[in-house]
Protein backbone atom coordinates (compact mmCIF):
# COMPACT_ATOMS: atom_id res chain seq x y z
CA UNK A 1 0.00 0.00 0.00
CA UNK A 2 2.61 2.42 1.03
CA UNK A 3 4.80 1.91 -2.65
CA UNK A 4 1.66 2.56 -4.55
CA UNK A 5 0.92 5.39 -2.69
CA UNK A 6 4.26 6.65 -3.15
CA UNK A 7 4.38 5.81 -6.47
CA UNK A 8 0.84 7.56 -6.89
CA UNK A 9 2.58 10.43 -5.36
CA UNK A 10 5.66 10.42 -7.46
CA UNK A 11 3.11 10.10 -10.45
CA UNK A 12 1.11 13.25 -8.86
CA UNK A 13 4.19 15.52 -8.84
CA UNK A 14 5.60 14.46 -12.13
CA UNK A 15 1.91 15.46 -13.50
CA UNK A 16 2.08 18.71 -11.53
CA UNK A 17 5.26 19.86 -12.91
CA UNK A 18 4.18 19.02 -16.29
CA UNK A 19 0.76 21.10 -16.09
CA UNK A 20 2.11 23.83 -14.50
CA UNK A 21 4.63 24.14 -17.33
CA UNK A 22 1.70 24.66 -19.84
CA UNK A 23 0.06 26.96 -17.87
CA UNK A 24 -2.90 25.15 -17.07
CA UNK A 25 -3.73 26.69 -14.33
CA UNK A 26 -5.76 29.41 -15.57
CA UNK A 27 -8.44 26.82 -17.14
CA UNK A 28 -11.47 25.63 -15.32
CA UNK A 29 -13.18 22.41 -14.02
CA UNK A 30 -15.73 21.22 -12.38
CA UNK A 31 -14.55 18.14 -10.26
CA UNK A 32 -18.12 16.59 -9.46
CA UNK A 33 -18.97 17.05 -13.49
CA UNK A 34 -16.08 16.64 -15.60
CA UNK A 35 -14.34 13.40 -13.73
CA UNK A 36 -14.89 11.27 -16.76
CA UNK A 37 -13.22 13.18 -19.06
CA UNK A 38 -9.81 13.00 -17.73
CA UNK A 39 -10.19 9.46 -16.61
CA UNK A 40 -8.67 8.16 -20.19
CA UNK A 41 -6.18 11.49 -19.34
CA UNK A 42 -3.31 11.11 -20.99
CA UNK A 43 -0.02 13.11 -19.94
CA UNK A 44 1.43 13.75 -23.39
CA UNK A 45 -1.67 14.94 -25.07
CA UNK A 46 -1.94 18.97 -23.42
CA UNK A 47 -5.53 19.32 -25.16
CA UNK A 48 -6.94 17.35 -22.32
CA UNK A 49 -6.12 20.53 -20.17
CA UNK A 50 -8.42 22.72 -21.55
CA UNK A 51 -11.27 21.29 -19.40
CA UNK A 52 -8.79 21.20 -16.30
CA UNK A 53 -9.01 24.26 -13.98
CA UNK A 54 -7.66 26.94 -11.53
CA UNK A 55 -7.44 24.22 -8.94
CA UNK A 56 -5.30 21.97 -11.00
CA UNK A 57 -4.06 20.69 -8.25
CA UNK A 58 -7.39 18.71 -7.45
CA UNK A 59 -8.07 17.94 -10.93
CA UNK A 60 -4.77 15.97 -11.08
CA UNK A 61 -5.39 14.38 -8.21
CA UNK A 62 -8.94 13.12 -9.53
CA UNK A 63 -7.29 11.97 -12.53
CA UNK A 64 -4.61 9.86 -10.34
CA UNK A 65 -7.63 8.74 -8.41
CA UNK A 66 -9.33 7.41 -11.25
CA UNK A 67 -5.90 5.66 -12.77
CA UNK A 68 -5.47 3.91 -9.71
CA UNK A 69 -9.03 2.70 -10.21
CA UNK A 70 -10.28 3.59 -6.86
CA UNK A 71 -13.84 3.91 -8.28
CA UNK A 72 -14.05 0.80 -10.01
CA UNK A 73 -16.75 -1.20 -9.32
CA UNK A 74 -16.13 -5.03 -8.04
CA UNK A 75 -18.29 -7.72 -8.11
CA UNK A 76 -17.85 -9.11 -4.33
CA UNK A 77 -19.51 -12.14 -3.83
CA UNK A 78 -20.51 -12.13 0.14
CA UNK A 79 -21.44 -9.14 2.11
CA UNK A 80 -18.16 -9.37 4.16
CA UNK A 81 -16.70 -9.10 0.73
CA UNK A 82 -18.26 -6.27 0.15
CA UNK A 83 -17.77 -4.59 4.03
CA UNK A 84 -14.34 -5.57 3.01
CA UNK A 85 -14.24 -3.35 -0.24
CA UNK A 86 -15.71 -0.81 0.87
CA UNK A 87 -13.33 -0.10 3.80
CA UNK A 88 -10.52 -0.87 1.23
CA UNK A 89 -11.50 2.10 -0.37
CA UNK A 90 -12.36 4.27 2.58
CA UNK A 91 -8.66 4.04 3.64
CA UNK A 92 -6.97 4.75 -0.11
CA UNK A 93 -9.63 7.82 0.05
CA UNK A 94 -8.13 9.05 2.95
CA UNK A 95 -4.72 8.57 1.13
CA UNK A 96 -5.81 10.76 -1.17
CA UNK A 97 -7.10 13.47 1.31
CA UNK A 98 -3.22 13.03 3.45
CA UNK A 99 -1.28 13.61 -0.76
CA UNK A 100 -3.51 15.05 -2.49
CA UNK A 101 -5.90 17.09 -1.06
CA UNK A 102 -4.26 21.00 -1.80
CA UNK A 103 -5.19 22.54 1.51
CA UNK A 104 -2.70 23.27 3.92
CA UNK A 105 -4.96 21.15 6.53
CA UNK A 106 -4.73 18.15 4.61
CA UNK A 107 -2.42 16.14 7.07
CA UNK A 108 -4.62 17.07 9.76
CA UNK A 109 -7.36 16.20 8.15
CA UNK A 110 -6.70 12.85 6.81
CA UNK A 111 -5.29 11.64 10.85
CA UNK A 112 -8.86 13.01 11.76
CA UNK A 113 -10.82 10.81 9.08
CA UNK A 114 -8.65 7.50 10.28
CA UNK A 115 -8.99 8.39 13.56
CA UNK A 116 -13.43 8.64 12.86
CA UNK A 117 -12.81 5.32 10.92
CA UNK A 118 -11.28 3.50 13.78
CA UNK A 119 -13.94 4.91 16.55
CA UNK A 120 -16.81 3.88 14.36
CA UNK A 121 -15.31 0.21 13.84
CA UNK A 122 -14.84 0.26 17.99
CA UNK A 123 -18.33 1.63 17.91
CA UNK A 124 -19.94 -0.96 15.27
CA UNK A 125 -17.05 -3.63 14.46
CA UNK A 126 -19.83 -4.82 12.05
CA UNK A 127 -20.10 -1.61 10.37
CA UNK A 128 -19.11 0.24 7.03
CA UNK A 129 -17.38 2.65 9.74
CA UNK A 130 -17.49 5.30 7.38
CA UNK A 131 -19.97 5.37 4.06
CA UNK A 132 -17.19 5.83 1.43
CA UNK A 133 -19.52 7.47 -1.20
CA UNK A 134 -20.57 10.68 1.65
CA UNK A 135 -16.53 10.67 1.87
CA UNK A 136 -16.27 10.61 -1.49
CA UNK A 137 -18.46 13.71 -2.04
CA UNK A 138 -17.10 15.60 1.08
CA UNK A 139 -13.38 15.26 -0.71
CA UNK A 140 -14.39 16.68 -3.70
CA UNK A 141 -16.72 19.26 -2.19
CA UNK A 142 -13.06 20.51 -0.62
CA UNK A 143 -11.34 19.76 -3.90
CA UNK A 144 -13.35 22.30 -5.35
CA UNK A 145 -13.59 24.71 -3.29
CA UNK A 146 -9.82 24.30 -1.29
CA UNK A 147 -10.08 28.05 0.69
CA UNK A 148 -12.16 26.74 3.34
CA UNK A 149 -10.96 26.40 7.00
CA UNK A 150 -10.44 22.62 7.83
CA UNK A 151 -13.65 22.16 9.03
CA UNK A 152 -14.76 19.76 12.75
CA UNK A 153 -15.89 16.59 11.17
CA UNK A 154 -18.15 13.90 12.52
CA UNK A 155 -20.25 10.80 11.94
CA UNK A 156 -24.08 11.19 11.55
CA UNK A 157 -26.23 7.62 12.58
CA UNK A 158 -25.67 6.43 9.11
CA UNK A 159 -21.80 6.78 9.17
CA UNK A 160 -21.74 9.58 6.84
CA UNK A 161 -19.40 12.68 7.07
CA UNK A 162 -20.99 15.97 9.04
CA UNK A 163 -18.87 18.79 8.56
CA UNK A 164 -19.05 22.01 10.37
CA UNK A 165 -17.86 25.16 10.49
CA UNK A 166 -18.19 27.10 13.67
CA UNK A 167 -17.16 30.51 14.78
CA UNK A 168 -19.50 31.70 16.93
CA UNK A 169 -23.14 30.93 18.29
CA UNK A 170 -24.36 33.24 15.08
CA UNK A 171 -21.78 31.93 12.36
CA UNK A 172 -22.28 28.09 11.56
CA UNK A 173 -22.42 26.05 8.68
CA UNK A 174 -23.10 22.57 8.94
CA UNK A 175 -22.68 19.70 6.27
CA UNK A 176 -24.17 16.27 5.91
CA UNK A 177 -22.83 14.37 3.05
CA UNK A 178 -25.30 12.31 1.81
CA UNK A 179 -24.33 8.73 -0.05
CA UNK A 180 -26.30 10.16 -3.05
CA UNK A 181 -24.46 13.04 -3.81
CA UNK A 182 -27.27 15.41 -2.08
CA UNK A 183 -25.90 17.32 1.21
CA UNK A 184 -28.32 18.81 3.58
CA UNK A 185 -26.71 22.28 5.01
CA UNK A 186 -28.02 23.98 8.46
CA UNK A 187 -26.60 27.59 8.40
CA UNK A 188 -26.55 30.21 11.81
CA UNK A 189 -26.07 33.66 10.26
CA UNK A 190 -25.58 36.74 12.26
CA UNK A 191 -28.35 39.13 12.26
CA UNK A 192 -27.63 42.63 12.71
CA UNK A 193 -30.79 44.36 13.40
CA UNK A 194 -30.76 41.64 16.55
CA UNK A 195 -27.96 39.88 17.05
CA UNK A 196 -29.41 37.52 19.99
CA UNK A 197 -31.75 36.25 17.15
CA UNK A 198 -29.57 34.34 14.49
CA UNK A 199 -30.75 34.08 10.88
CA UNK A 200 -31.23 30.00 10.93
CA UNK A 201 -31.68 28.00 7.80
CA UNK A 202 -31.73 24.28 6.70
CA UNK A 203 -31.49 22.80 2.91
CA UNK A 204 -30.50 20.57 0.77
CA UNK A 205 -28.72 20.57 -2.67
CA UNK A 206 -26.48 18.49 -4.52
CA UNK A 207 -22.72 19.20 -3.76
CA UNK A 208 -21.40 20.52 -7.21
CA UNK A 209 -23.76 23.56 -6.51
CA UNK A 210 -24.06 23.43 -3.09
CA UNK A 211 -21.53 26.51 -2.42
CA UNK A 212 -23.63 28.29 -4.82
CA UNK A 213 -26.77 28.00 -2.76
CA UNK A 214 -25.21 28.84 0.42
CA UNK A 215 -22.81 31.69 -0.34
CA UNK A 216 -25.31 34.07 -0.51
CA UNK A 217 -25.45 33.68 3.44
CA UNK A 218 -22.46 35.16 3.62
CA UNK A 219 -20.90 31.89 5.20
CA UNK A 220 -17.58 32.48 3.47
CA UNK A 221 -17.17 34.99 6.39
CA UNK A 222 -16.53 32.80 8.72
CA UNK A 223 -15.92 29.29 6.75
CA UNK A 224 -13.35 30.40 4.51
CA UNK A 225 -9.59 31.28 5.32
CA UNK B 1 -44.27 5.85 34.44
CA UNK B 2 -43.74 5.27 31.24
CA UNK B 3 -44.78 7.45 28.34
CA UNK B 4 -45.19 10.41 31.61
CA UNK B 5 -44.07 13.73 30.06
CA UNK B 6 -41.04 15.19 31.85
CA UNK B 7 -41.37 18.98 33.32
CA UNK B 8 -39.94 21.72 31.79
CA UNK B 9 -37.61 22.12 34.82
CA UNK B 10 -36.10 19.15 34.93
CA UNK B 11 -32.98 17.91 33.33
CA UNK B 12 -31.87 14.89 30.64
CA UNK B 13 -28.32 13.47 30.04
CA UNK B 14 -27.34 12.48 26.55
CA UNK B 15 -24.88 9.87 25.86
CA UNK B 16 -22.39 11.41 23.24
CA UNK B 17 -20.25 8.27 21.50
CA UNK B 18 -17.09 9.77 20.41
CA UNK B 19 -18.01 9.72 16.53
CA UNK B 20 -20.08 13.10 17.33
CA UNK B 21 -16.96 14.21 19.23
CA UNK B 22 -13.81 16.58 18.17
CA UNK B 23 -11.37 17.78 20.78
CA UNK B 24 -13.81 17.55 23.28
CA UNK B 25 -16.45 19.23 21.80
CA UNK B 26 -19.60 17.89 20.85
CA UNK B 27 -21.25 17.84 17.68
CA UNK B 28 -25.14 18.10 16.44
CA UNK B 29 -24.43 14.41 15.55
CA UNK B 30 -24.75 13.42 18.68
CA UNK B 31 -28.33 14.35 18.49
CA UNK B 32 -29.47 12.66 15.12
CA UNK B 33 -31.29 9.14 14.98
CA UNK B 34 -31.31 6.66 12.76
CA UNK B 35 -33.94 5.27 10.02
CA UNK B 36 -36.49 3.66 12.19
CA UNK B 37 -35.92 4.71 15.97
CA UNK B 38 -38.72 6.91 17.19
CA UNK B 39 -36.84 8.80 19.44
CA UNK B 40 -33.74 9.94 21.14
CA UNK B 41 -32.23 8.20 23.95
CA UNK B 42 -31.95 10.21 27.03
CA UNK B 43 -31.74 9.69 30.92
CA UNK B 44 -33.79 11.51 33.47
CA UNK B 45 -31.66 12.98 36.05
CA UNK B 46 -34.46 14.33 38.55
CA UNK B 47 -36.11 11.28 38.62
CA UNK B 48 -33.04 9.39 40.11
CA UNK B 49 -33.84 11.49 43.48
CA UNK B 50 -29.75 12.21 44.02
CA UNK B 51 -29.01 15.34 45.99
CA UNK B 52 -27.01 17.18 43.32
CA UNK B 53 -25.38 16.56 39.58
CA UNK B 54 -22.12 15.10 40.69
CA UNK B 55 -24.51 11.76 42.34
CA UNK B 56 -26.36 12.44 39.26
CA UNK B 57 -23.73 11.80 36.68
CA UNK B 58 -22.25 9.07 38.98
CA UNK B 59 -25.48 7.16 38.60
CA UNK B 60 -25.76 7.48 34.86
CA UNK B 61 -22.12 6.14 34.16
CA UNK B 62 -23.24 2.84 36.07
CA UNK B 63 -26.47 3.06 33.97
CA UNK B 64 -24.33 3.28 30.54
CA UNK B 65 -21.84 0.91 31.94
CA UNK B 66 -24.10 -1.78 32.15
CA UNK B 67 -25.41 -1.09 28.30
CA UNK B 68 -22.90 0.45 26.40
CA UNK B 69 -19.02 -0.14 25.33
CA UNK B 70 -18.31 3.61 27.25
CA UNK B 71 -14.88 4.95 26.17
CA UNK B 72 -12.90 7.43 27.65
CA UNK B 73 -13.71 10.04 25.30
CA UNK B 74 -17.05 10.05 25.11
CA UNK B 75 -19.45 12.31 27.02
CA UNK B 76 -22.37 13.05 28.99
CA UNK B 77 -24.56 16.30 27.68
CA UNK B 78 -27.06 17.47 29.51
CA UNK B 79 -29.70 19.31 28.30
CA UNK B 80 -32.90 21.57 30.62
CA UNK B 81 -35.86 20.51 28.94
CA UNK B 82 -37.61 23.85 29.19
CA UNK B 83 -34.46 25.70 27.70
CA UNK B 84 -34.39 23.05 24.80
CA UNK B 85 -37.73 22.74 23.96
CA UNK B 86 -38.03 26.65 23.42
CA UNK B 87 -35.07 26.78 21.45
CA UNK B 88 -36.24 24.15 19.06
CA UNK B 89 -39.58 25.39 19.04
CA UNK B 90 -38.21 29.23 18.13
CA UNK B 91 -35.34 28.28 15.70
CA UNK B 92 -37.78 25.40 13.31
CA UNK B 93 -39.55 26.26 10.61
CA UNK B 94 -42.07 24.13 11.88
CA UNK B 95 -41.93 25.48 15.27
CA UNK B 96 -41.37 21.66 16.79
CA UNK B 97 -42.89 20.96 19.96
CA UNK B 98 -40.47 18.22 20.71
CA UNK B 99 -41.39 15.81 23.32
CA UNK B 100 -39.70 14.50 26.49
CA UNK B 101 -41.12 10.97 28.22
CA UNK B 102 -40.06 8.91 30.49
CA UNK B 103 -39.51 5.22 28.66
CA UNK B 104 -38.22 3.22 31.44
CA UNK B 105 -36.94 -0.18 31.57
CA UNK B 106 -35.96 -2.41 34.60
CA UNK B 107 -31.88 -2.32 34.00
CA UNK B 108 -32.65 1.67 33.25
CA UNK B 109 -35.47 2.85 35.26
CA UNK B 110 -34.56 6.77 34.33
CA UNK B 111 -34.37 5.80 30.59
CA UNK B 112 -36.16 8.69 28.65
CA UNK B 113 -36.77 9.41 25.03
CA UNK B 114 -37.10 12.90 23.08
CA UNK B 115 -39.41 12.36 20.48
CA UNK B 116 -40.65 14.43 17.29
CA UNK B 117 -37.43 13.81 15.89
CA UNK B 118 -36.99 12.72 12.23
CA UNK B 119 -34.14 11.16 11.05
CA UNK B 120 -32.83 13.93 9.02
CA UNK B 121 -33.40 16.56 10.98
CA UNK B 122 -29.89 18.36 10.92
CA UNK B 123 -31.32 21.39 11.78
CA UNK B 124 -33.26 20.27 15.22
CA UNK B 125 -30.18 18.35 16.16
CA UNK B 126 -28.31 21.92 15.52
CA UNK B 127 -30.78 23.67 18.26
CA UNK B 128 -30.44 20.95 20.73
CA UNK B 129 -26.55 21.50 20.53
CA UNK B 130 -27.10 24.79 20.64
CA UNK B 131 -28.85 24.41 24.44
CA UNK B 132 -26.07 23.07 25.82
CA UNK B 133 -24.47 24.98 28.84
CA UNK B 134 -20.86 24.52 28.39
CA UNK B 135 -20.23 23.56 32.12
CA UNK B 136 -22.96 21.10 31.51
CA UNK B 137 -20.94 18.64 29.70
CA UNK B 138 -19.01 15.81 31.72
CA UNK B 139 -17.09 12.89 30.57
CA UNK B 140 -18.37 9.31 30.52
CA UNK B 141 -16.21 7.47 31.81
CA UNK B 142 -14.73 8.72 35.52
Amino acid sequence: MINSCLQEYKEYEAARSYCLAYGASELSFDPLENTQSIMGWDKTNTAEFTQIEPSINACLKIAIVRKSGLFDKQDPFTQMGLLSNEEERVKDLILRVQFSLTASYRQALATRILTLFKIAKEEDENGVGISFESLRHFYYFLCAHPYLKRPRISLTPQNNIYASWKAAYDKVLSIHFMPNGDARFVIFAPNKKQPERPILMSGKAPVDILMSVIEPHGVKSWAAQ
Amino acid sequence: MKGDAIPDSDHVARYCKPSTIEDGEIMATAFQIRLGEESLSVNWLEYLECSNRSEEITMIRNAYSKKLKVTSNAKIAVLNIGNTREKVMSGSDDQRNLEFKHDPSRQDPSHSGIYNINHEDELISELILSAIEKNNIYPAKA
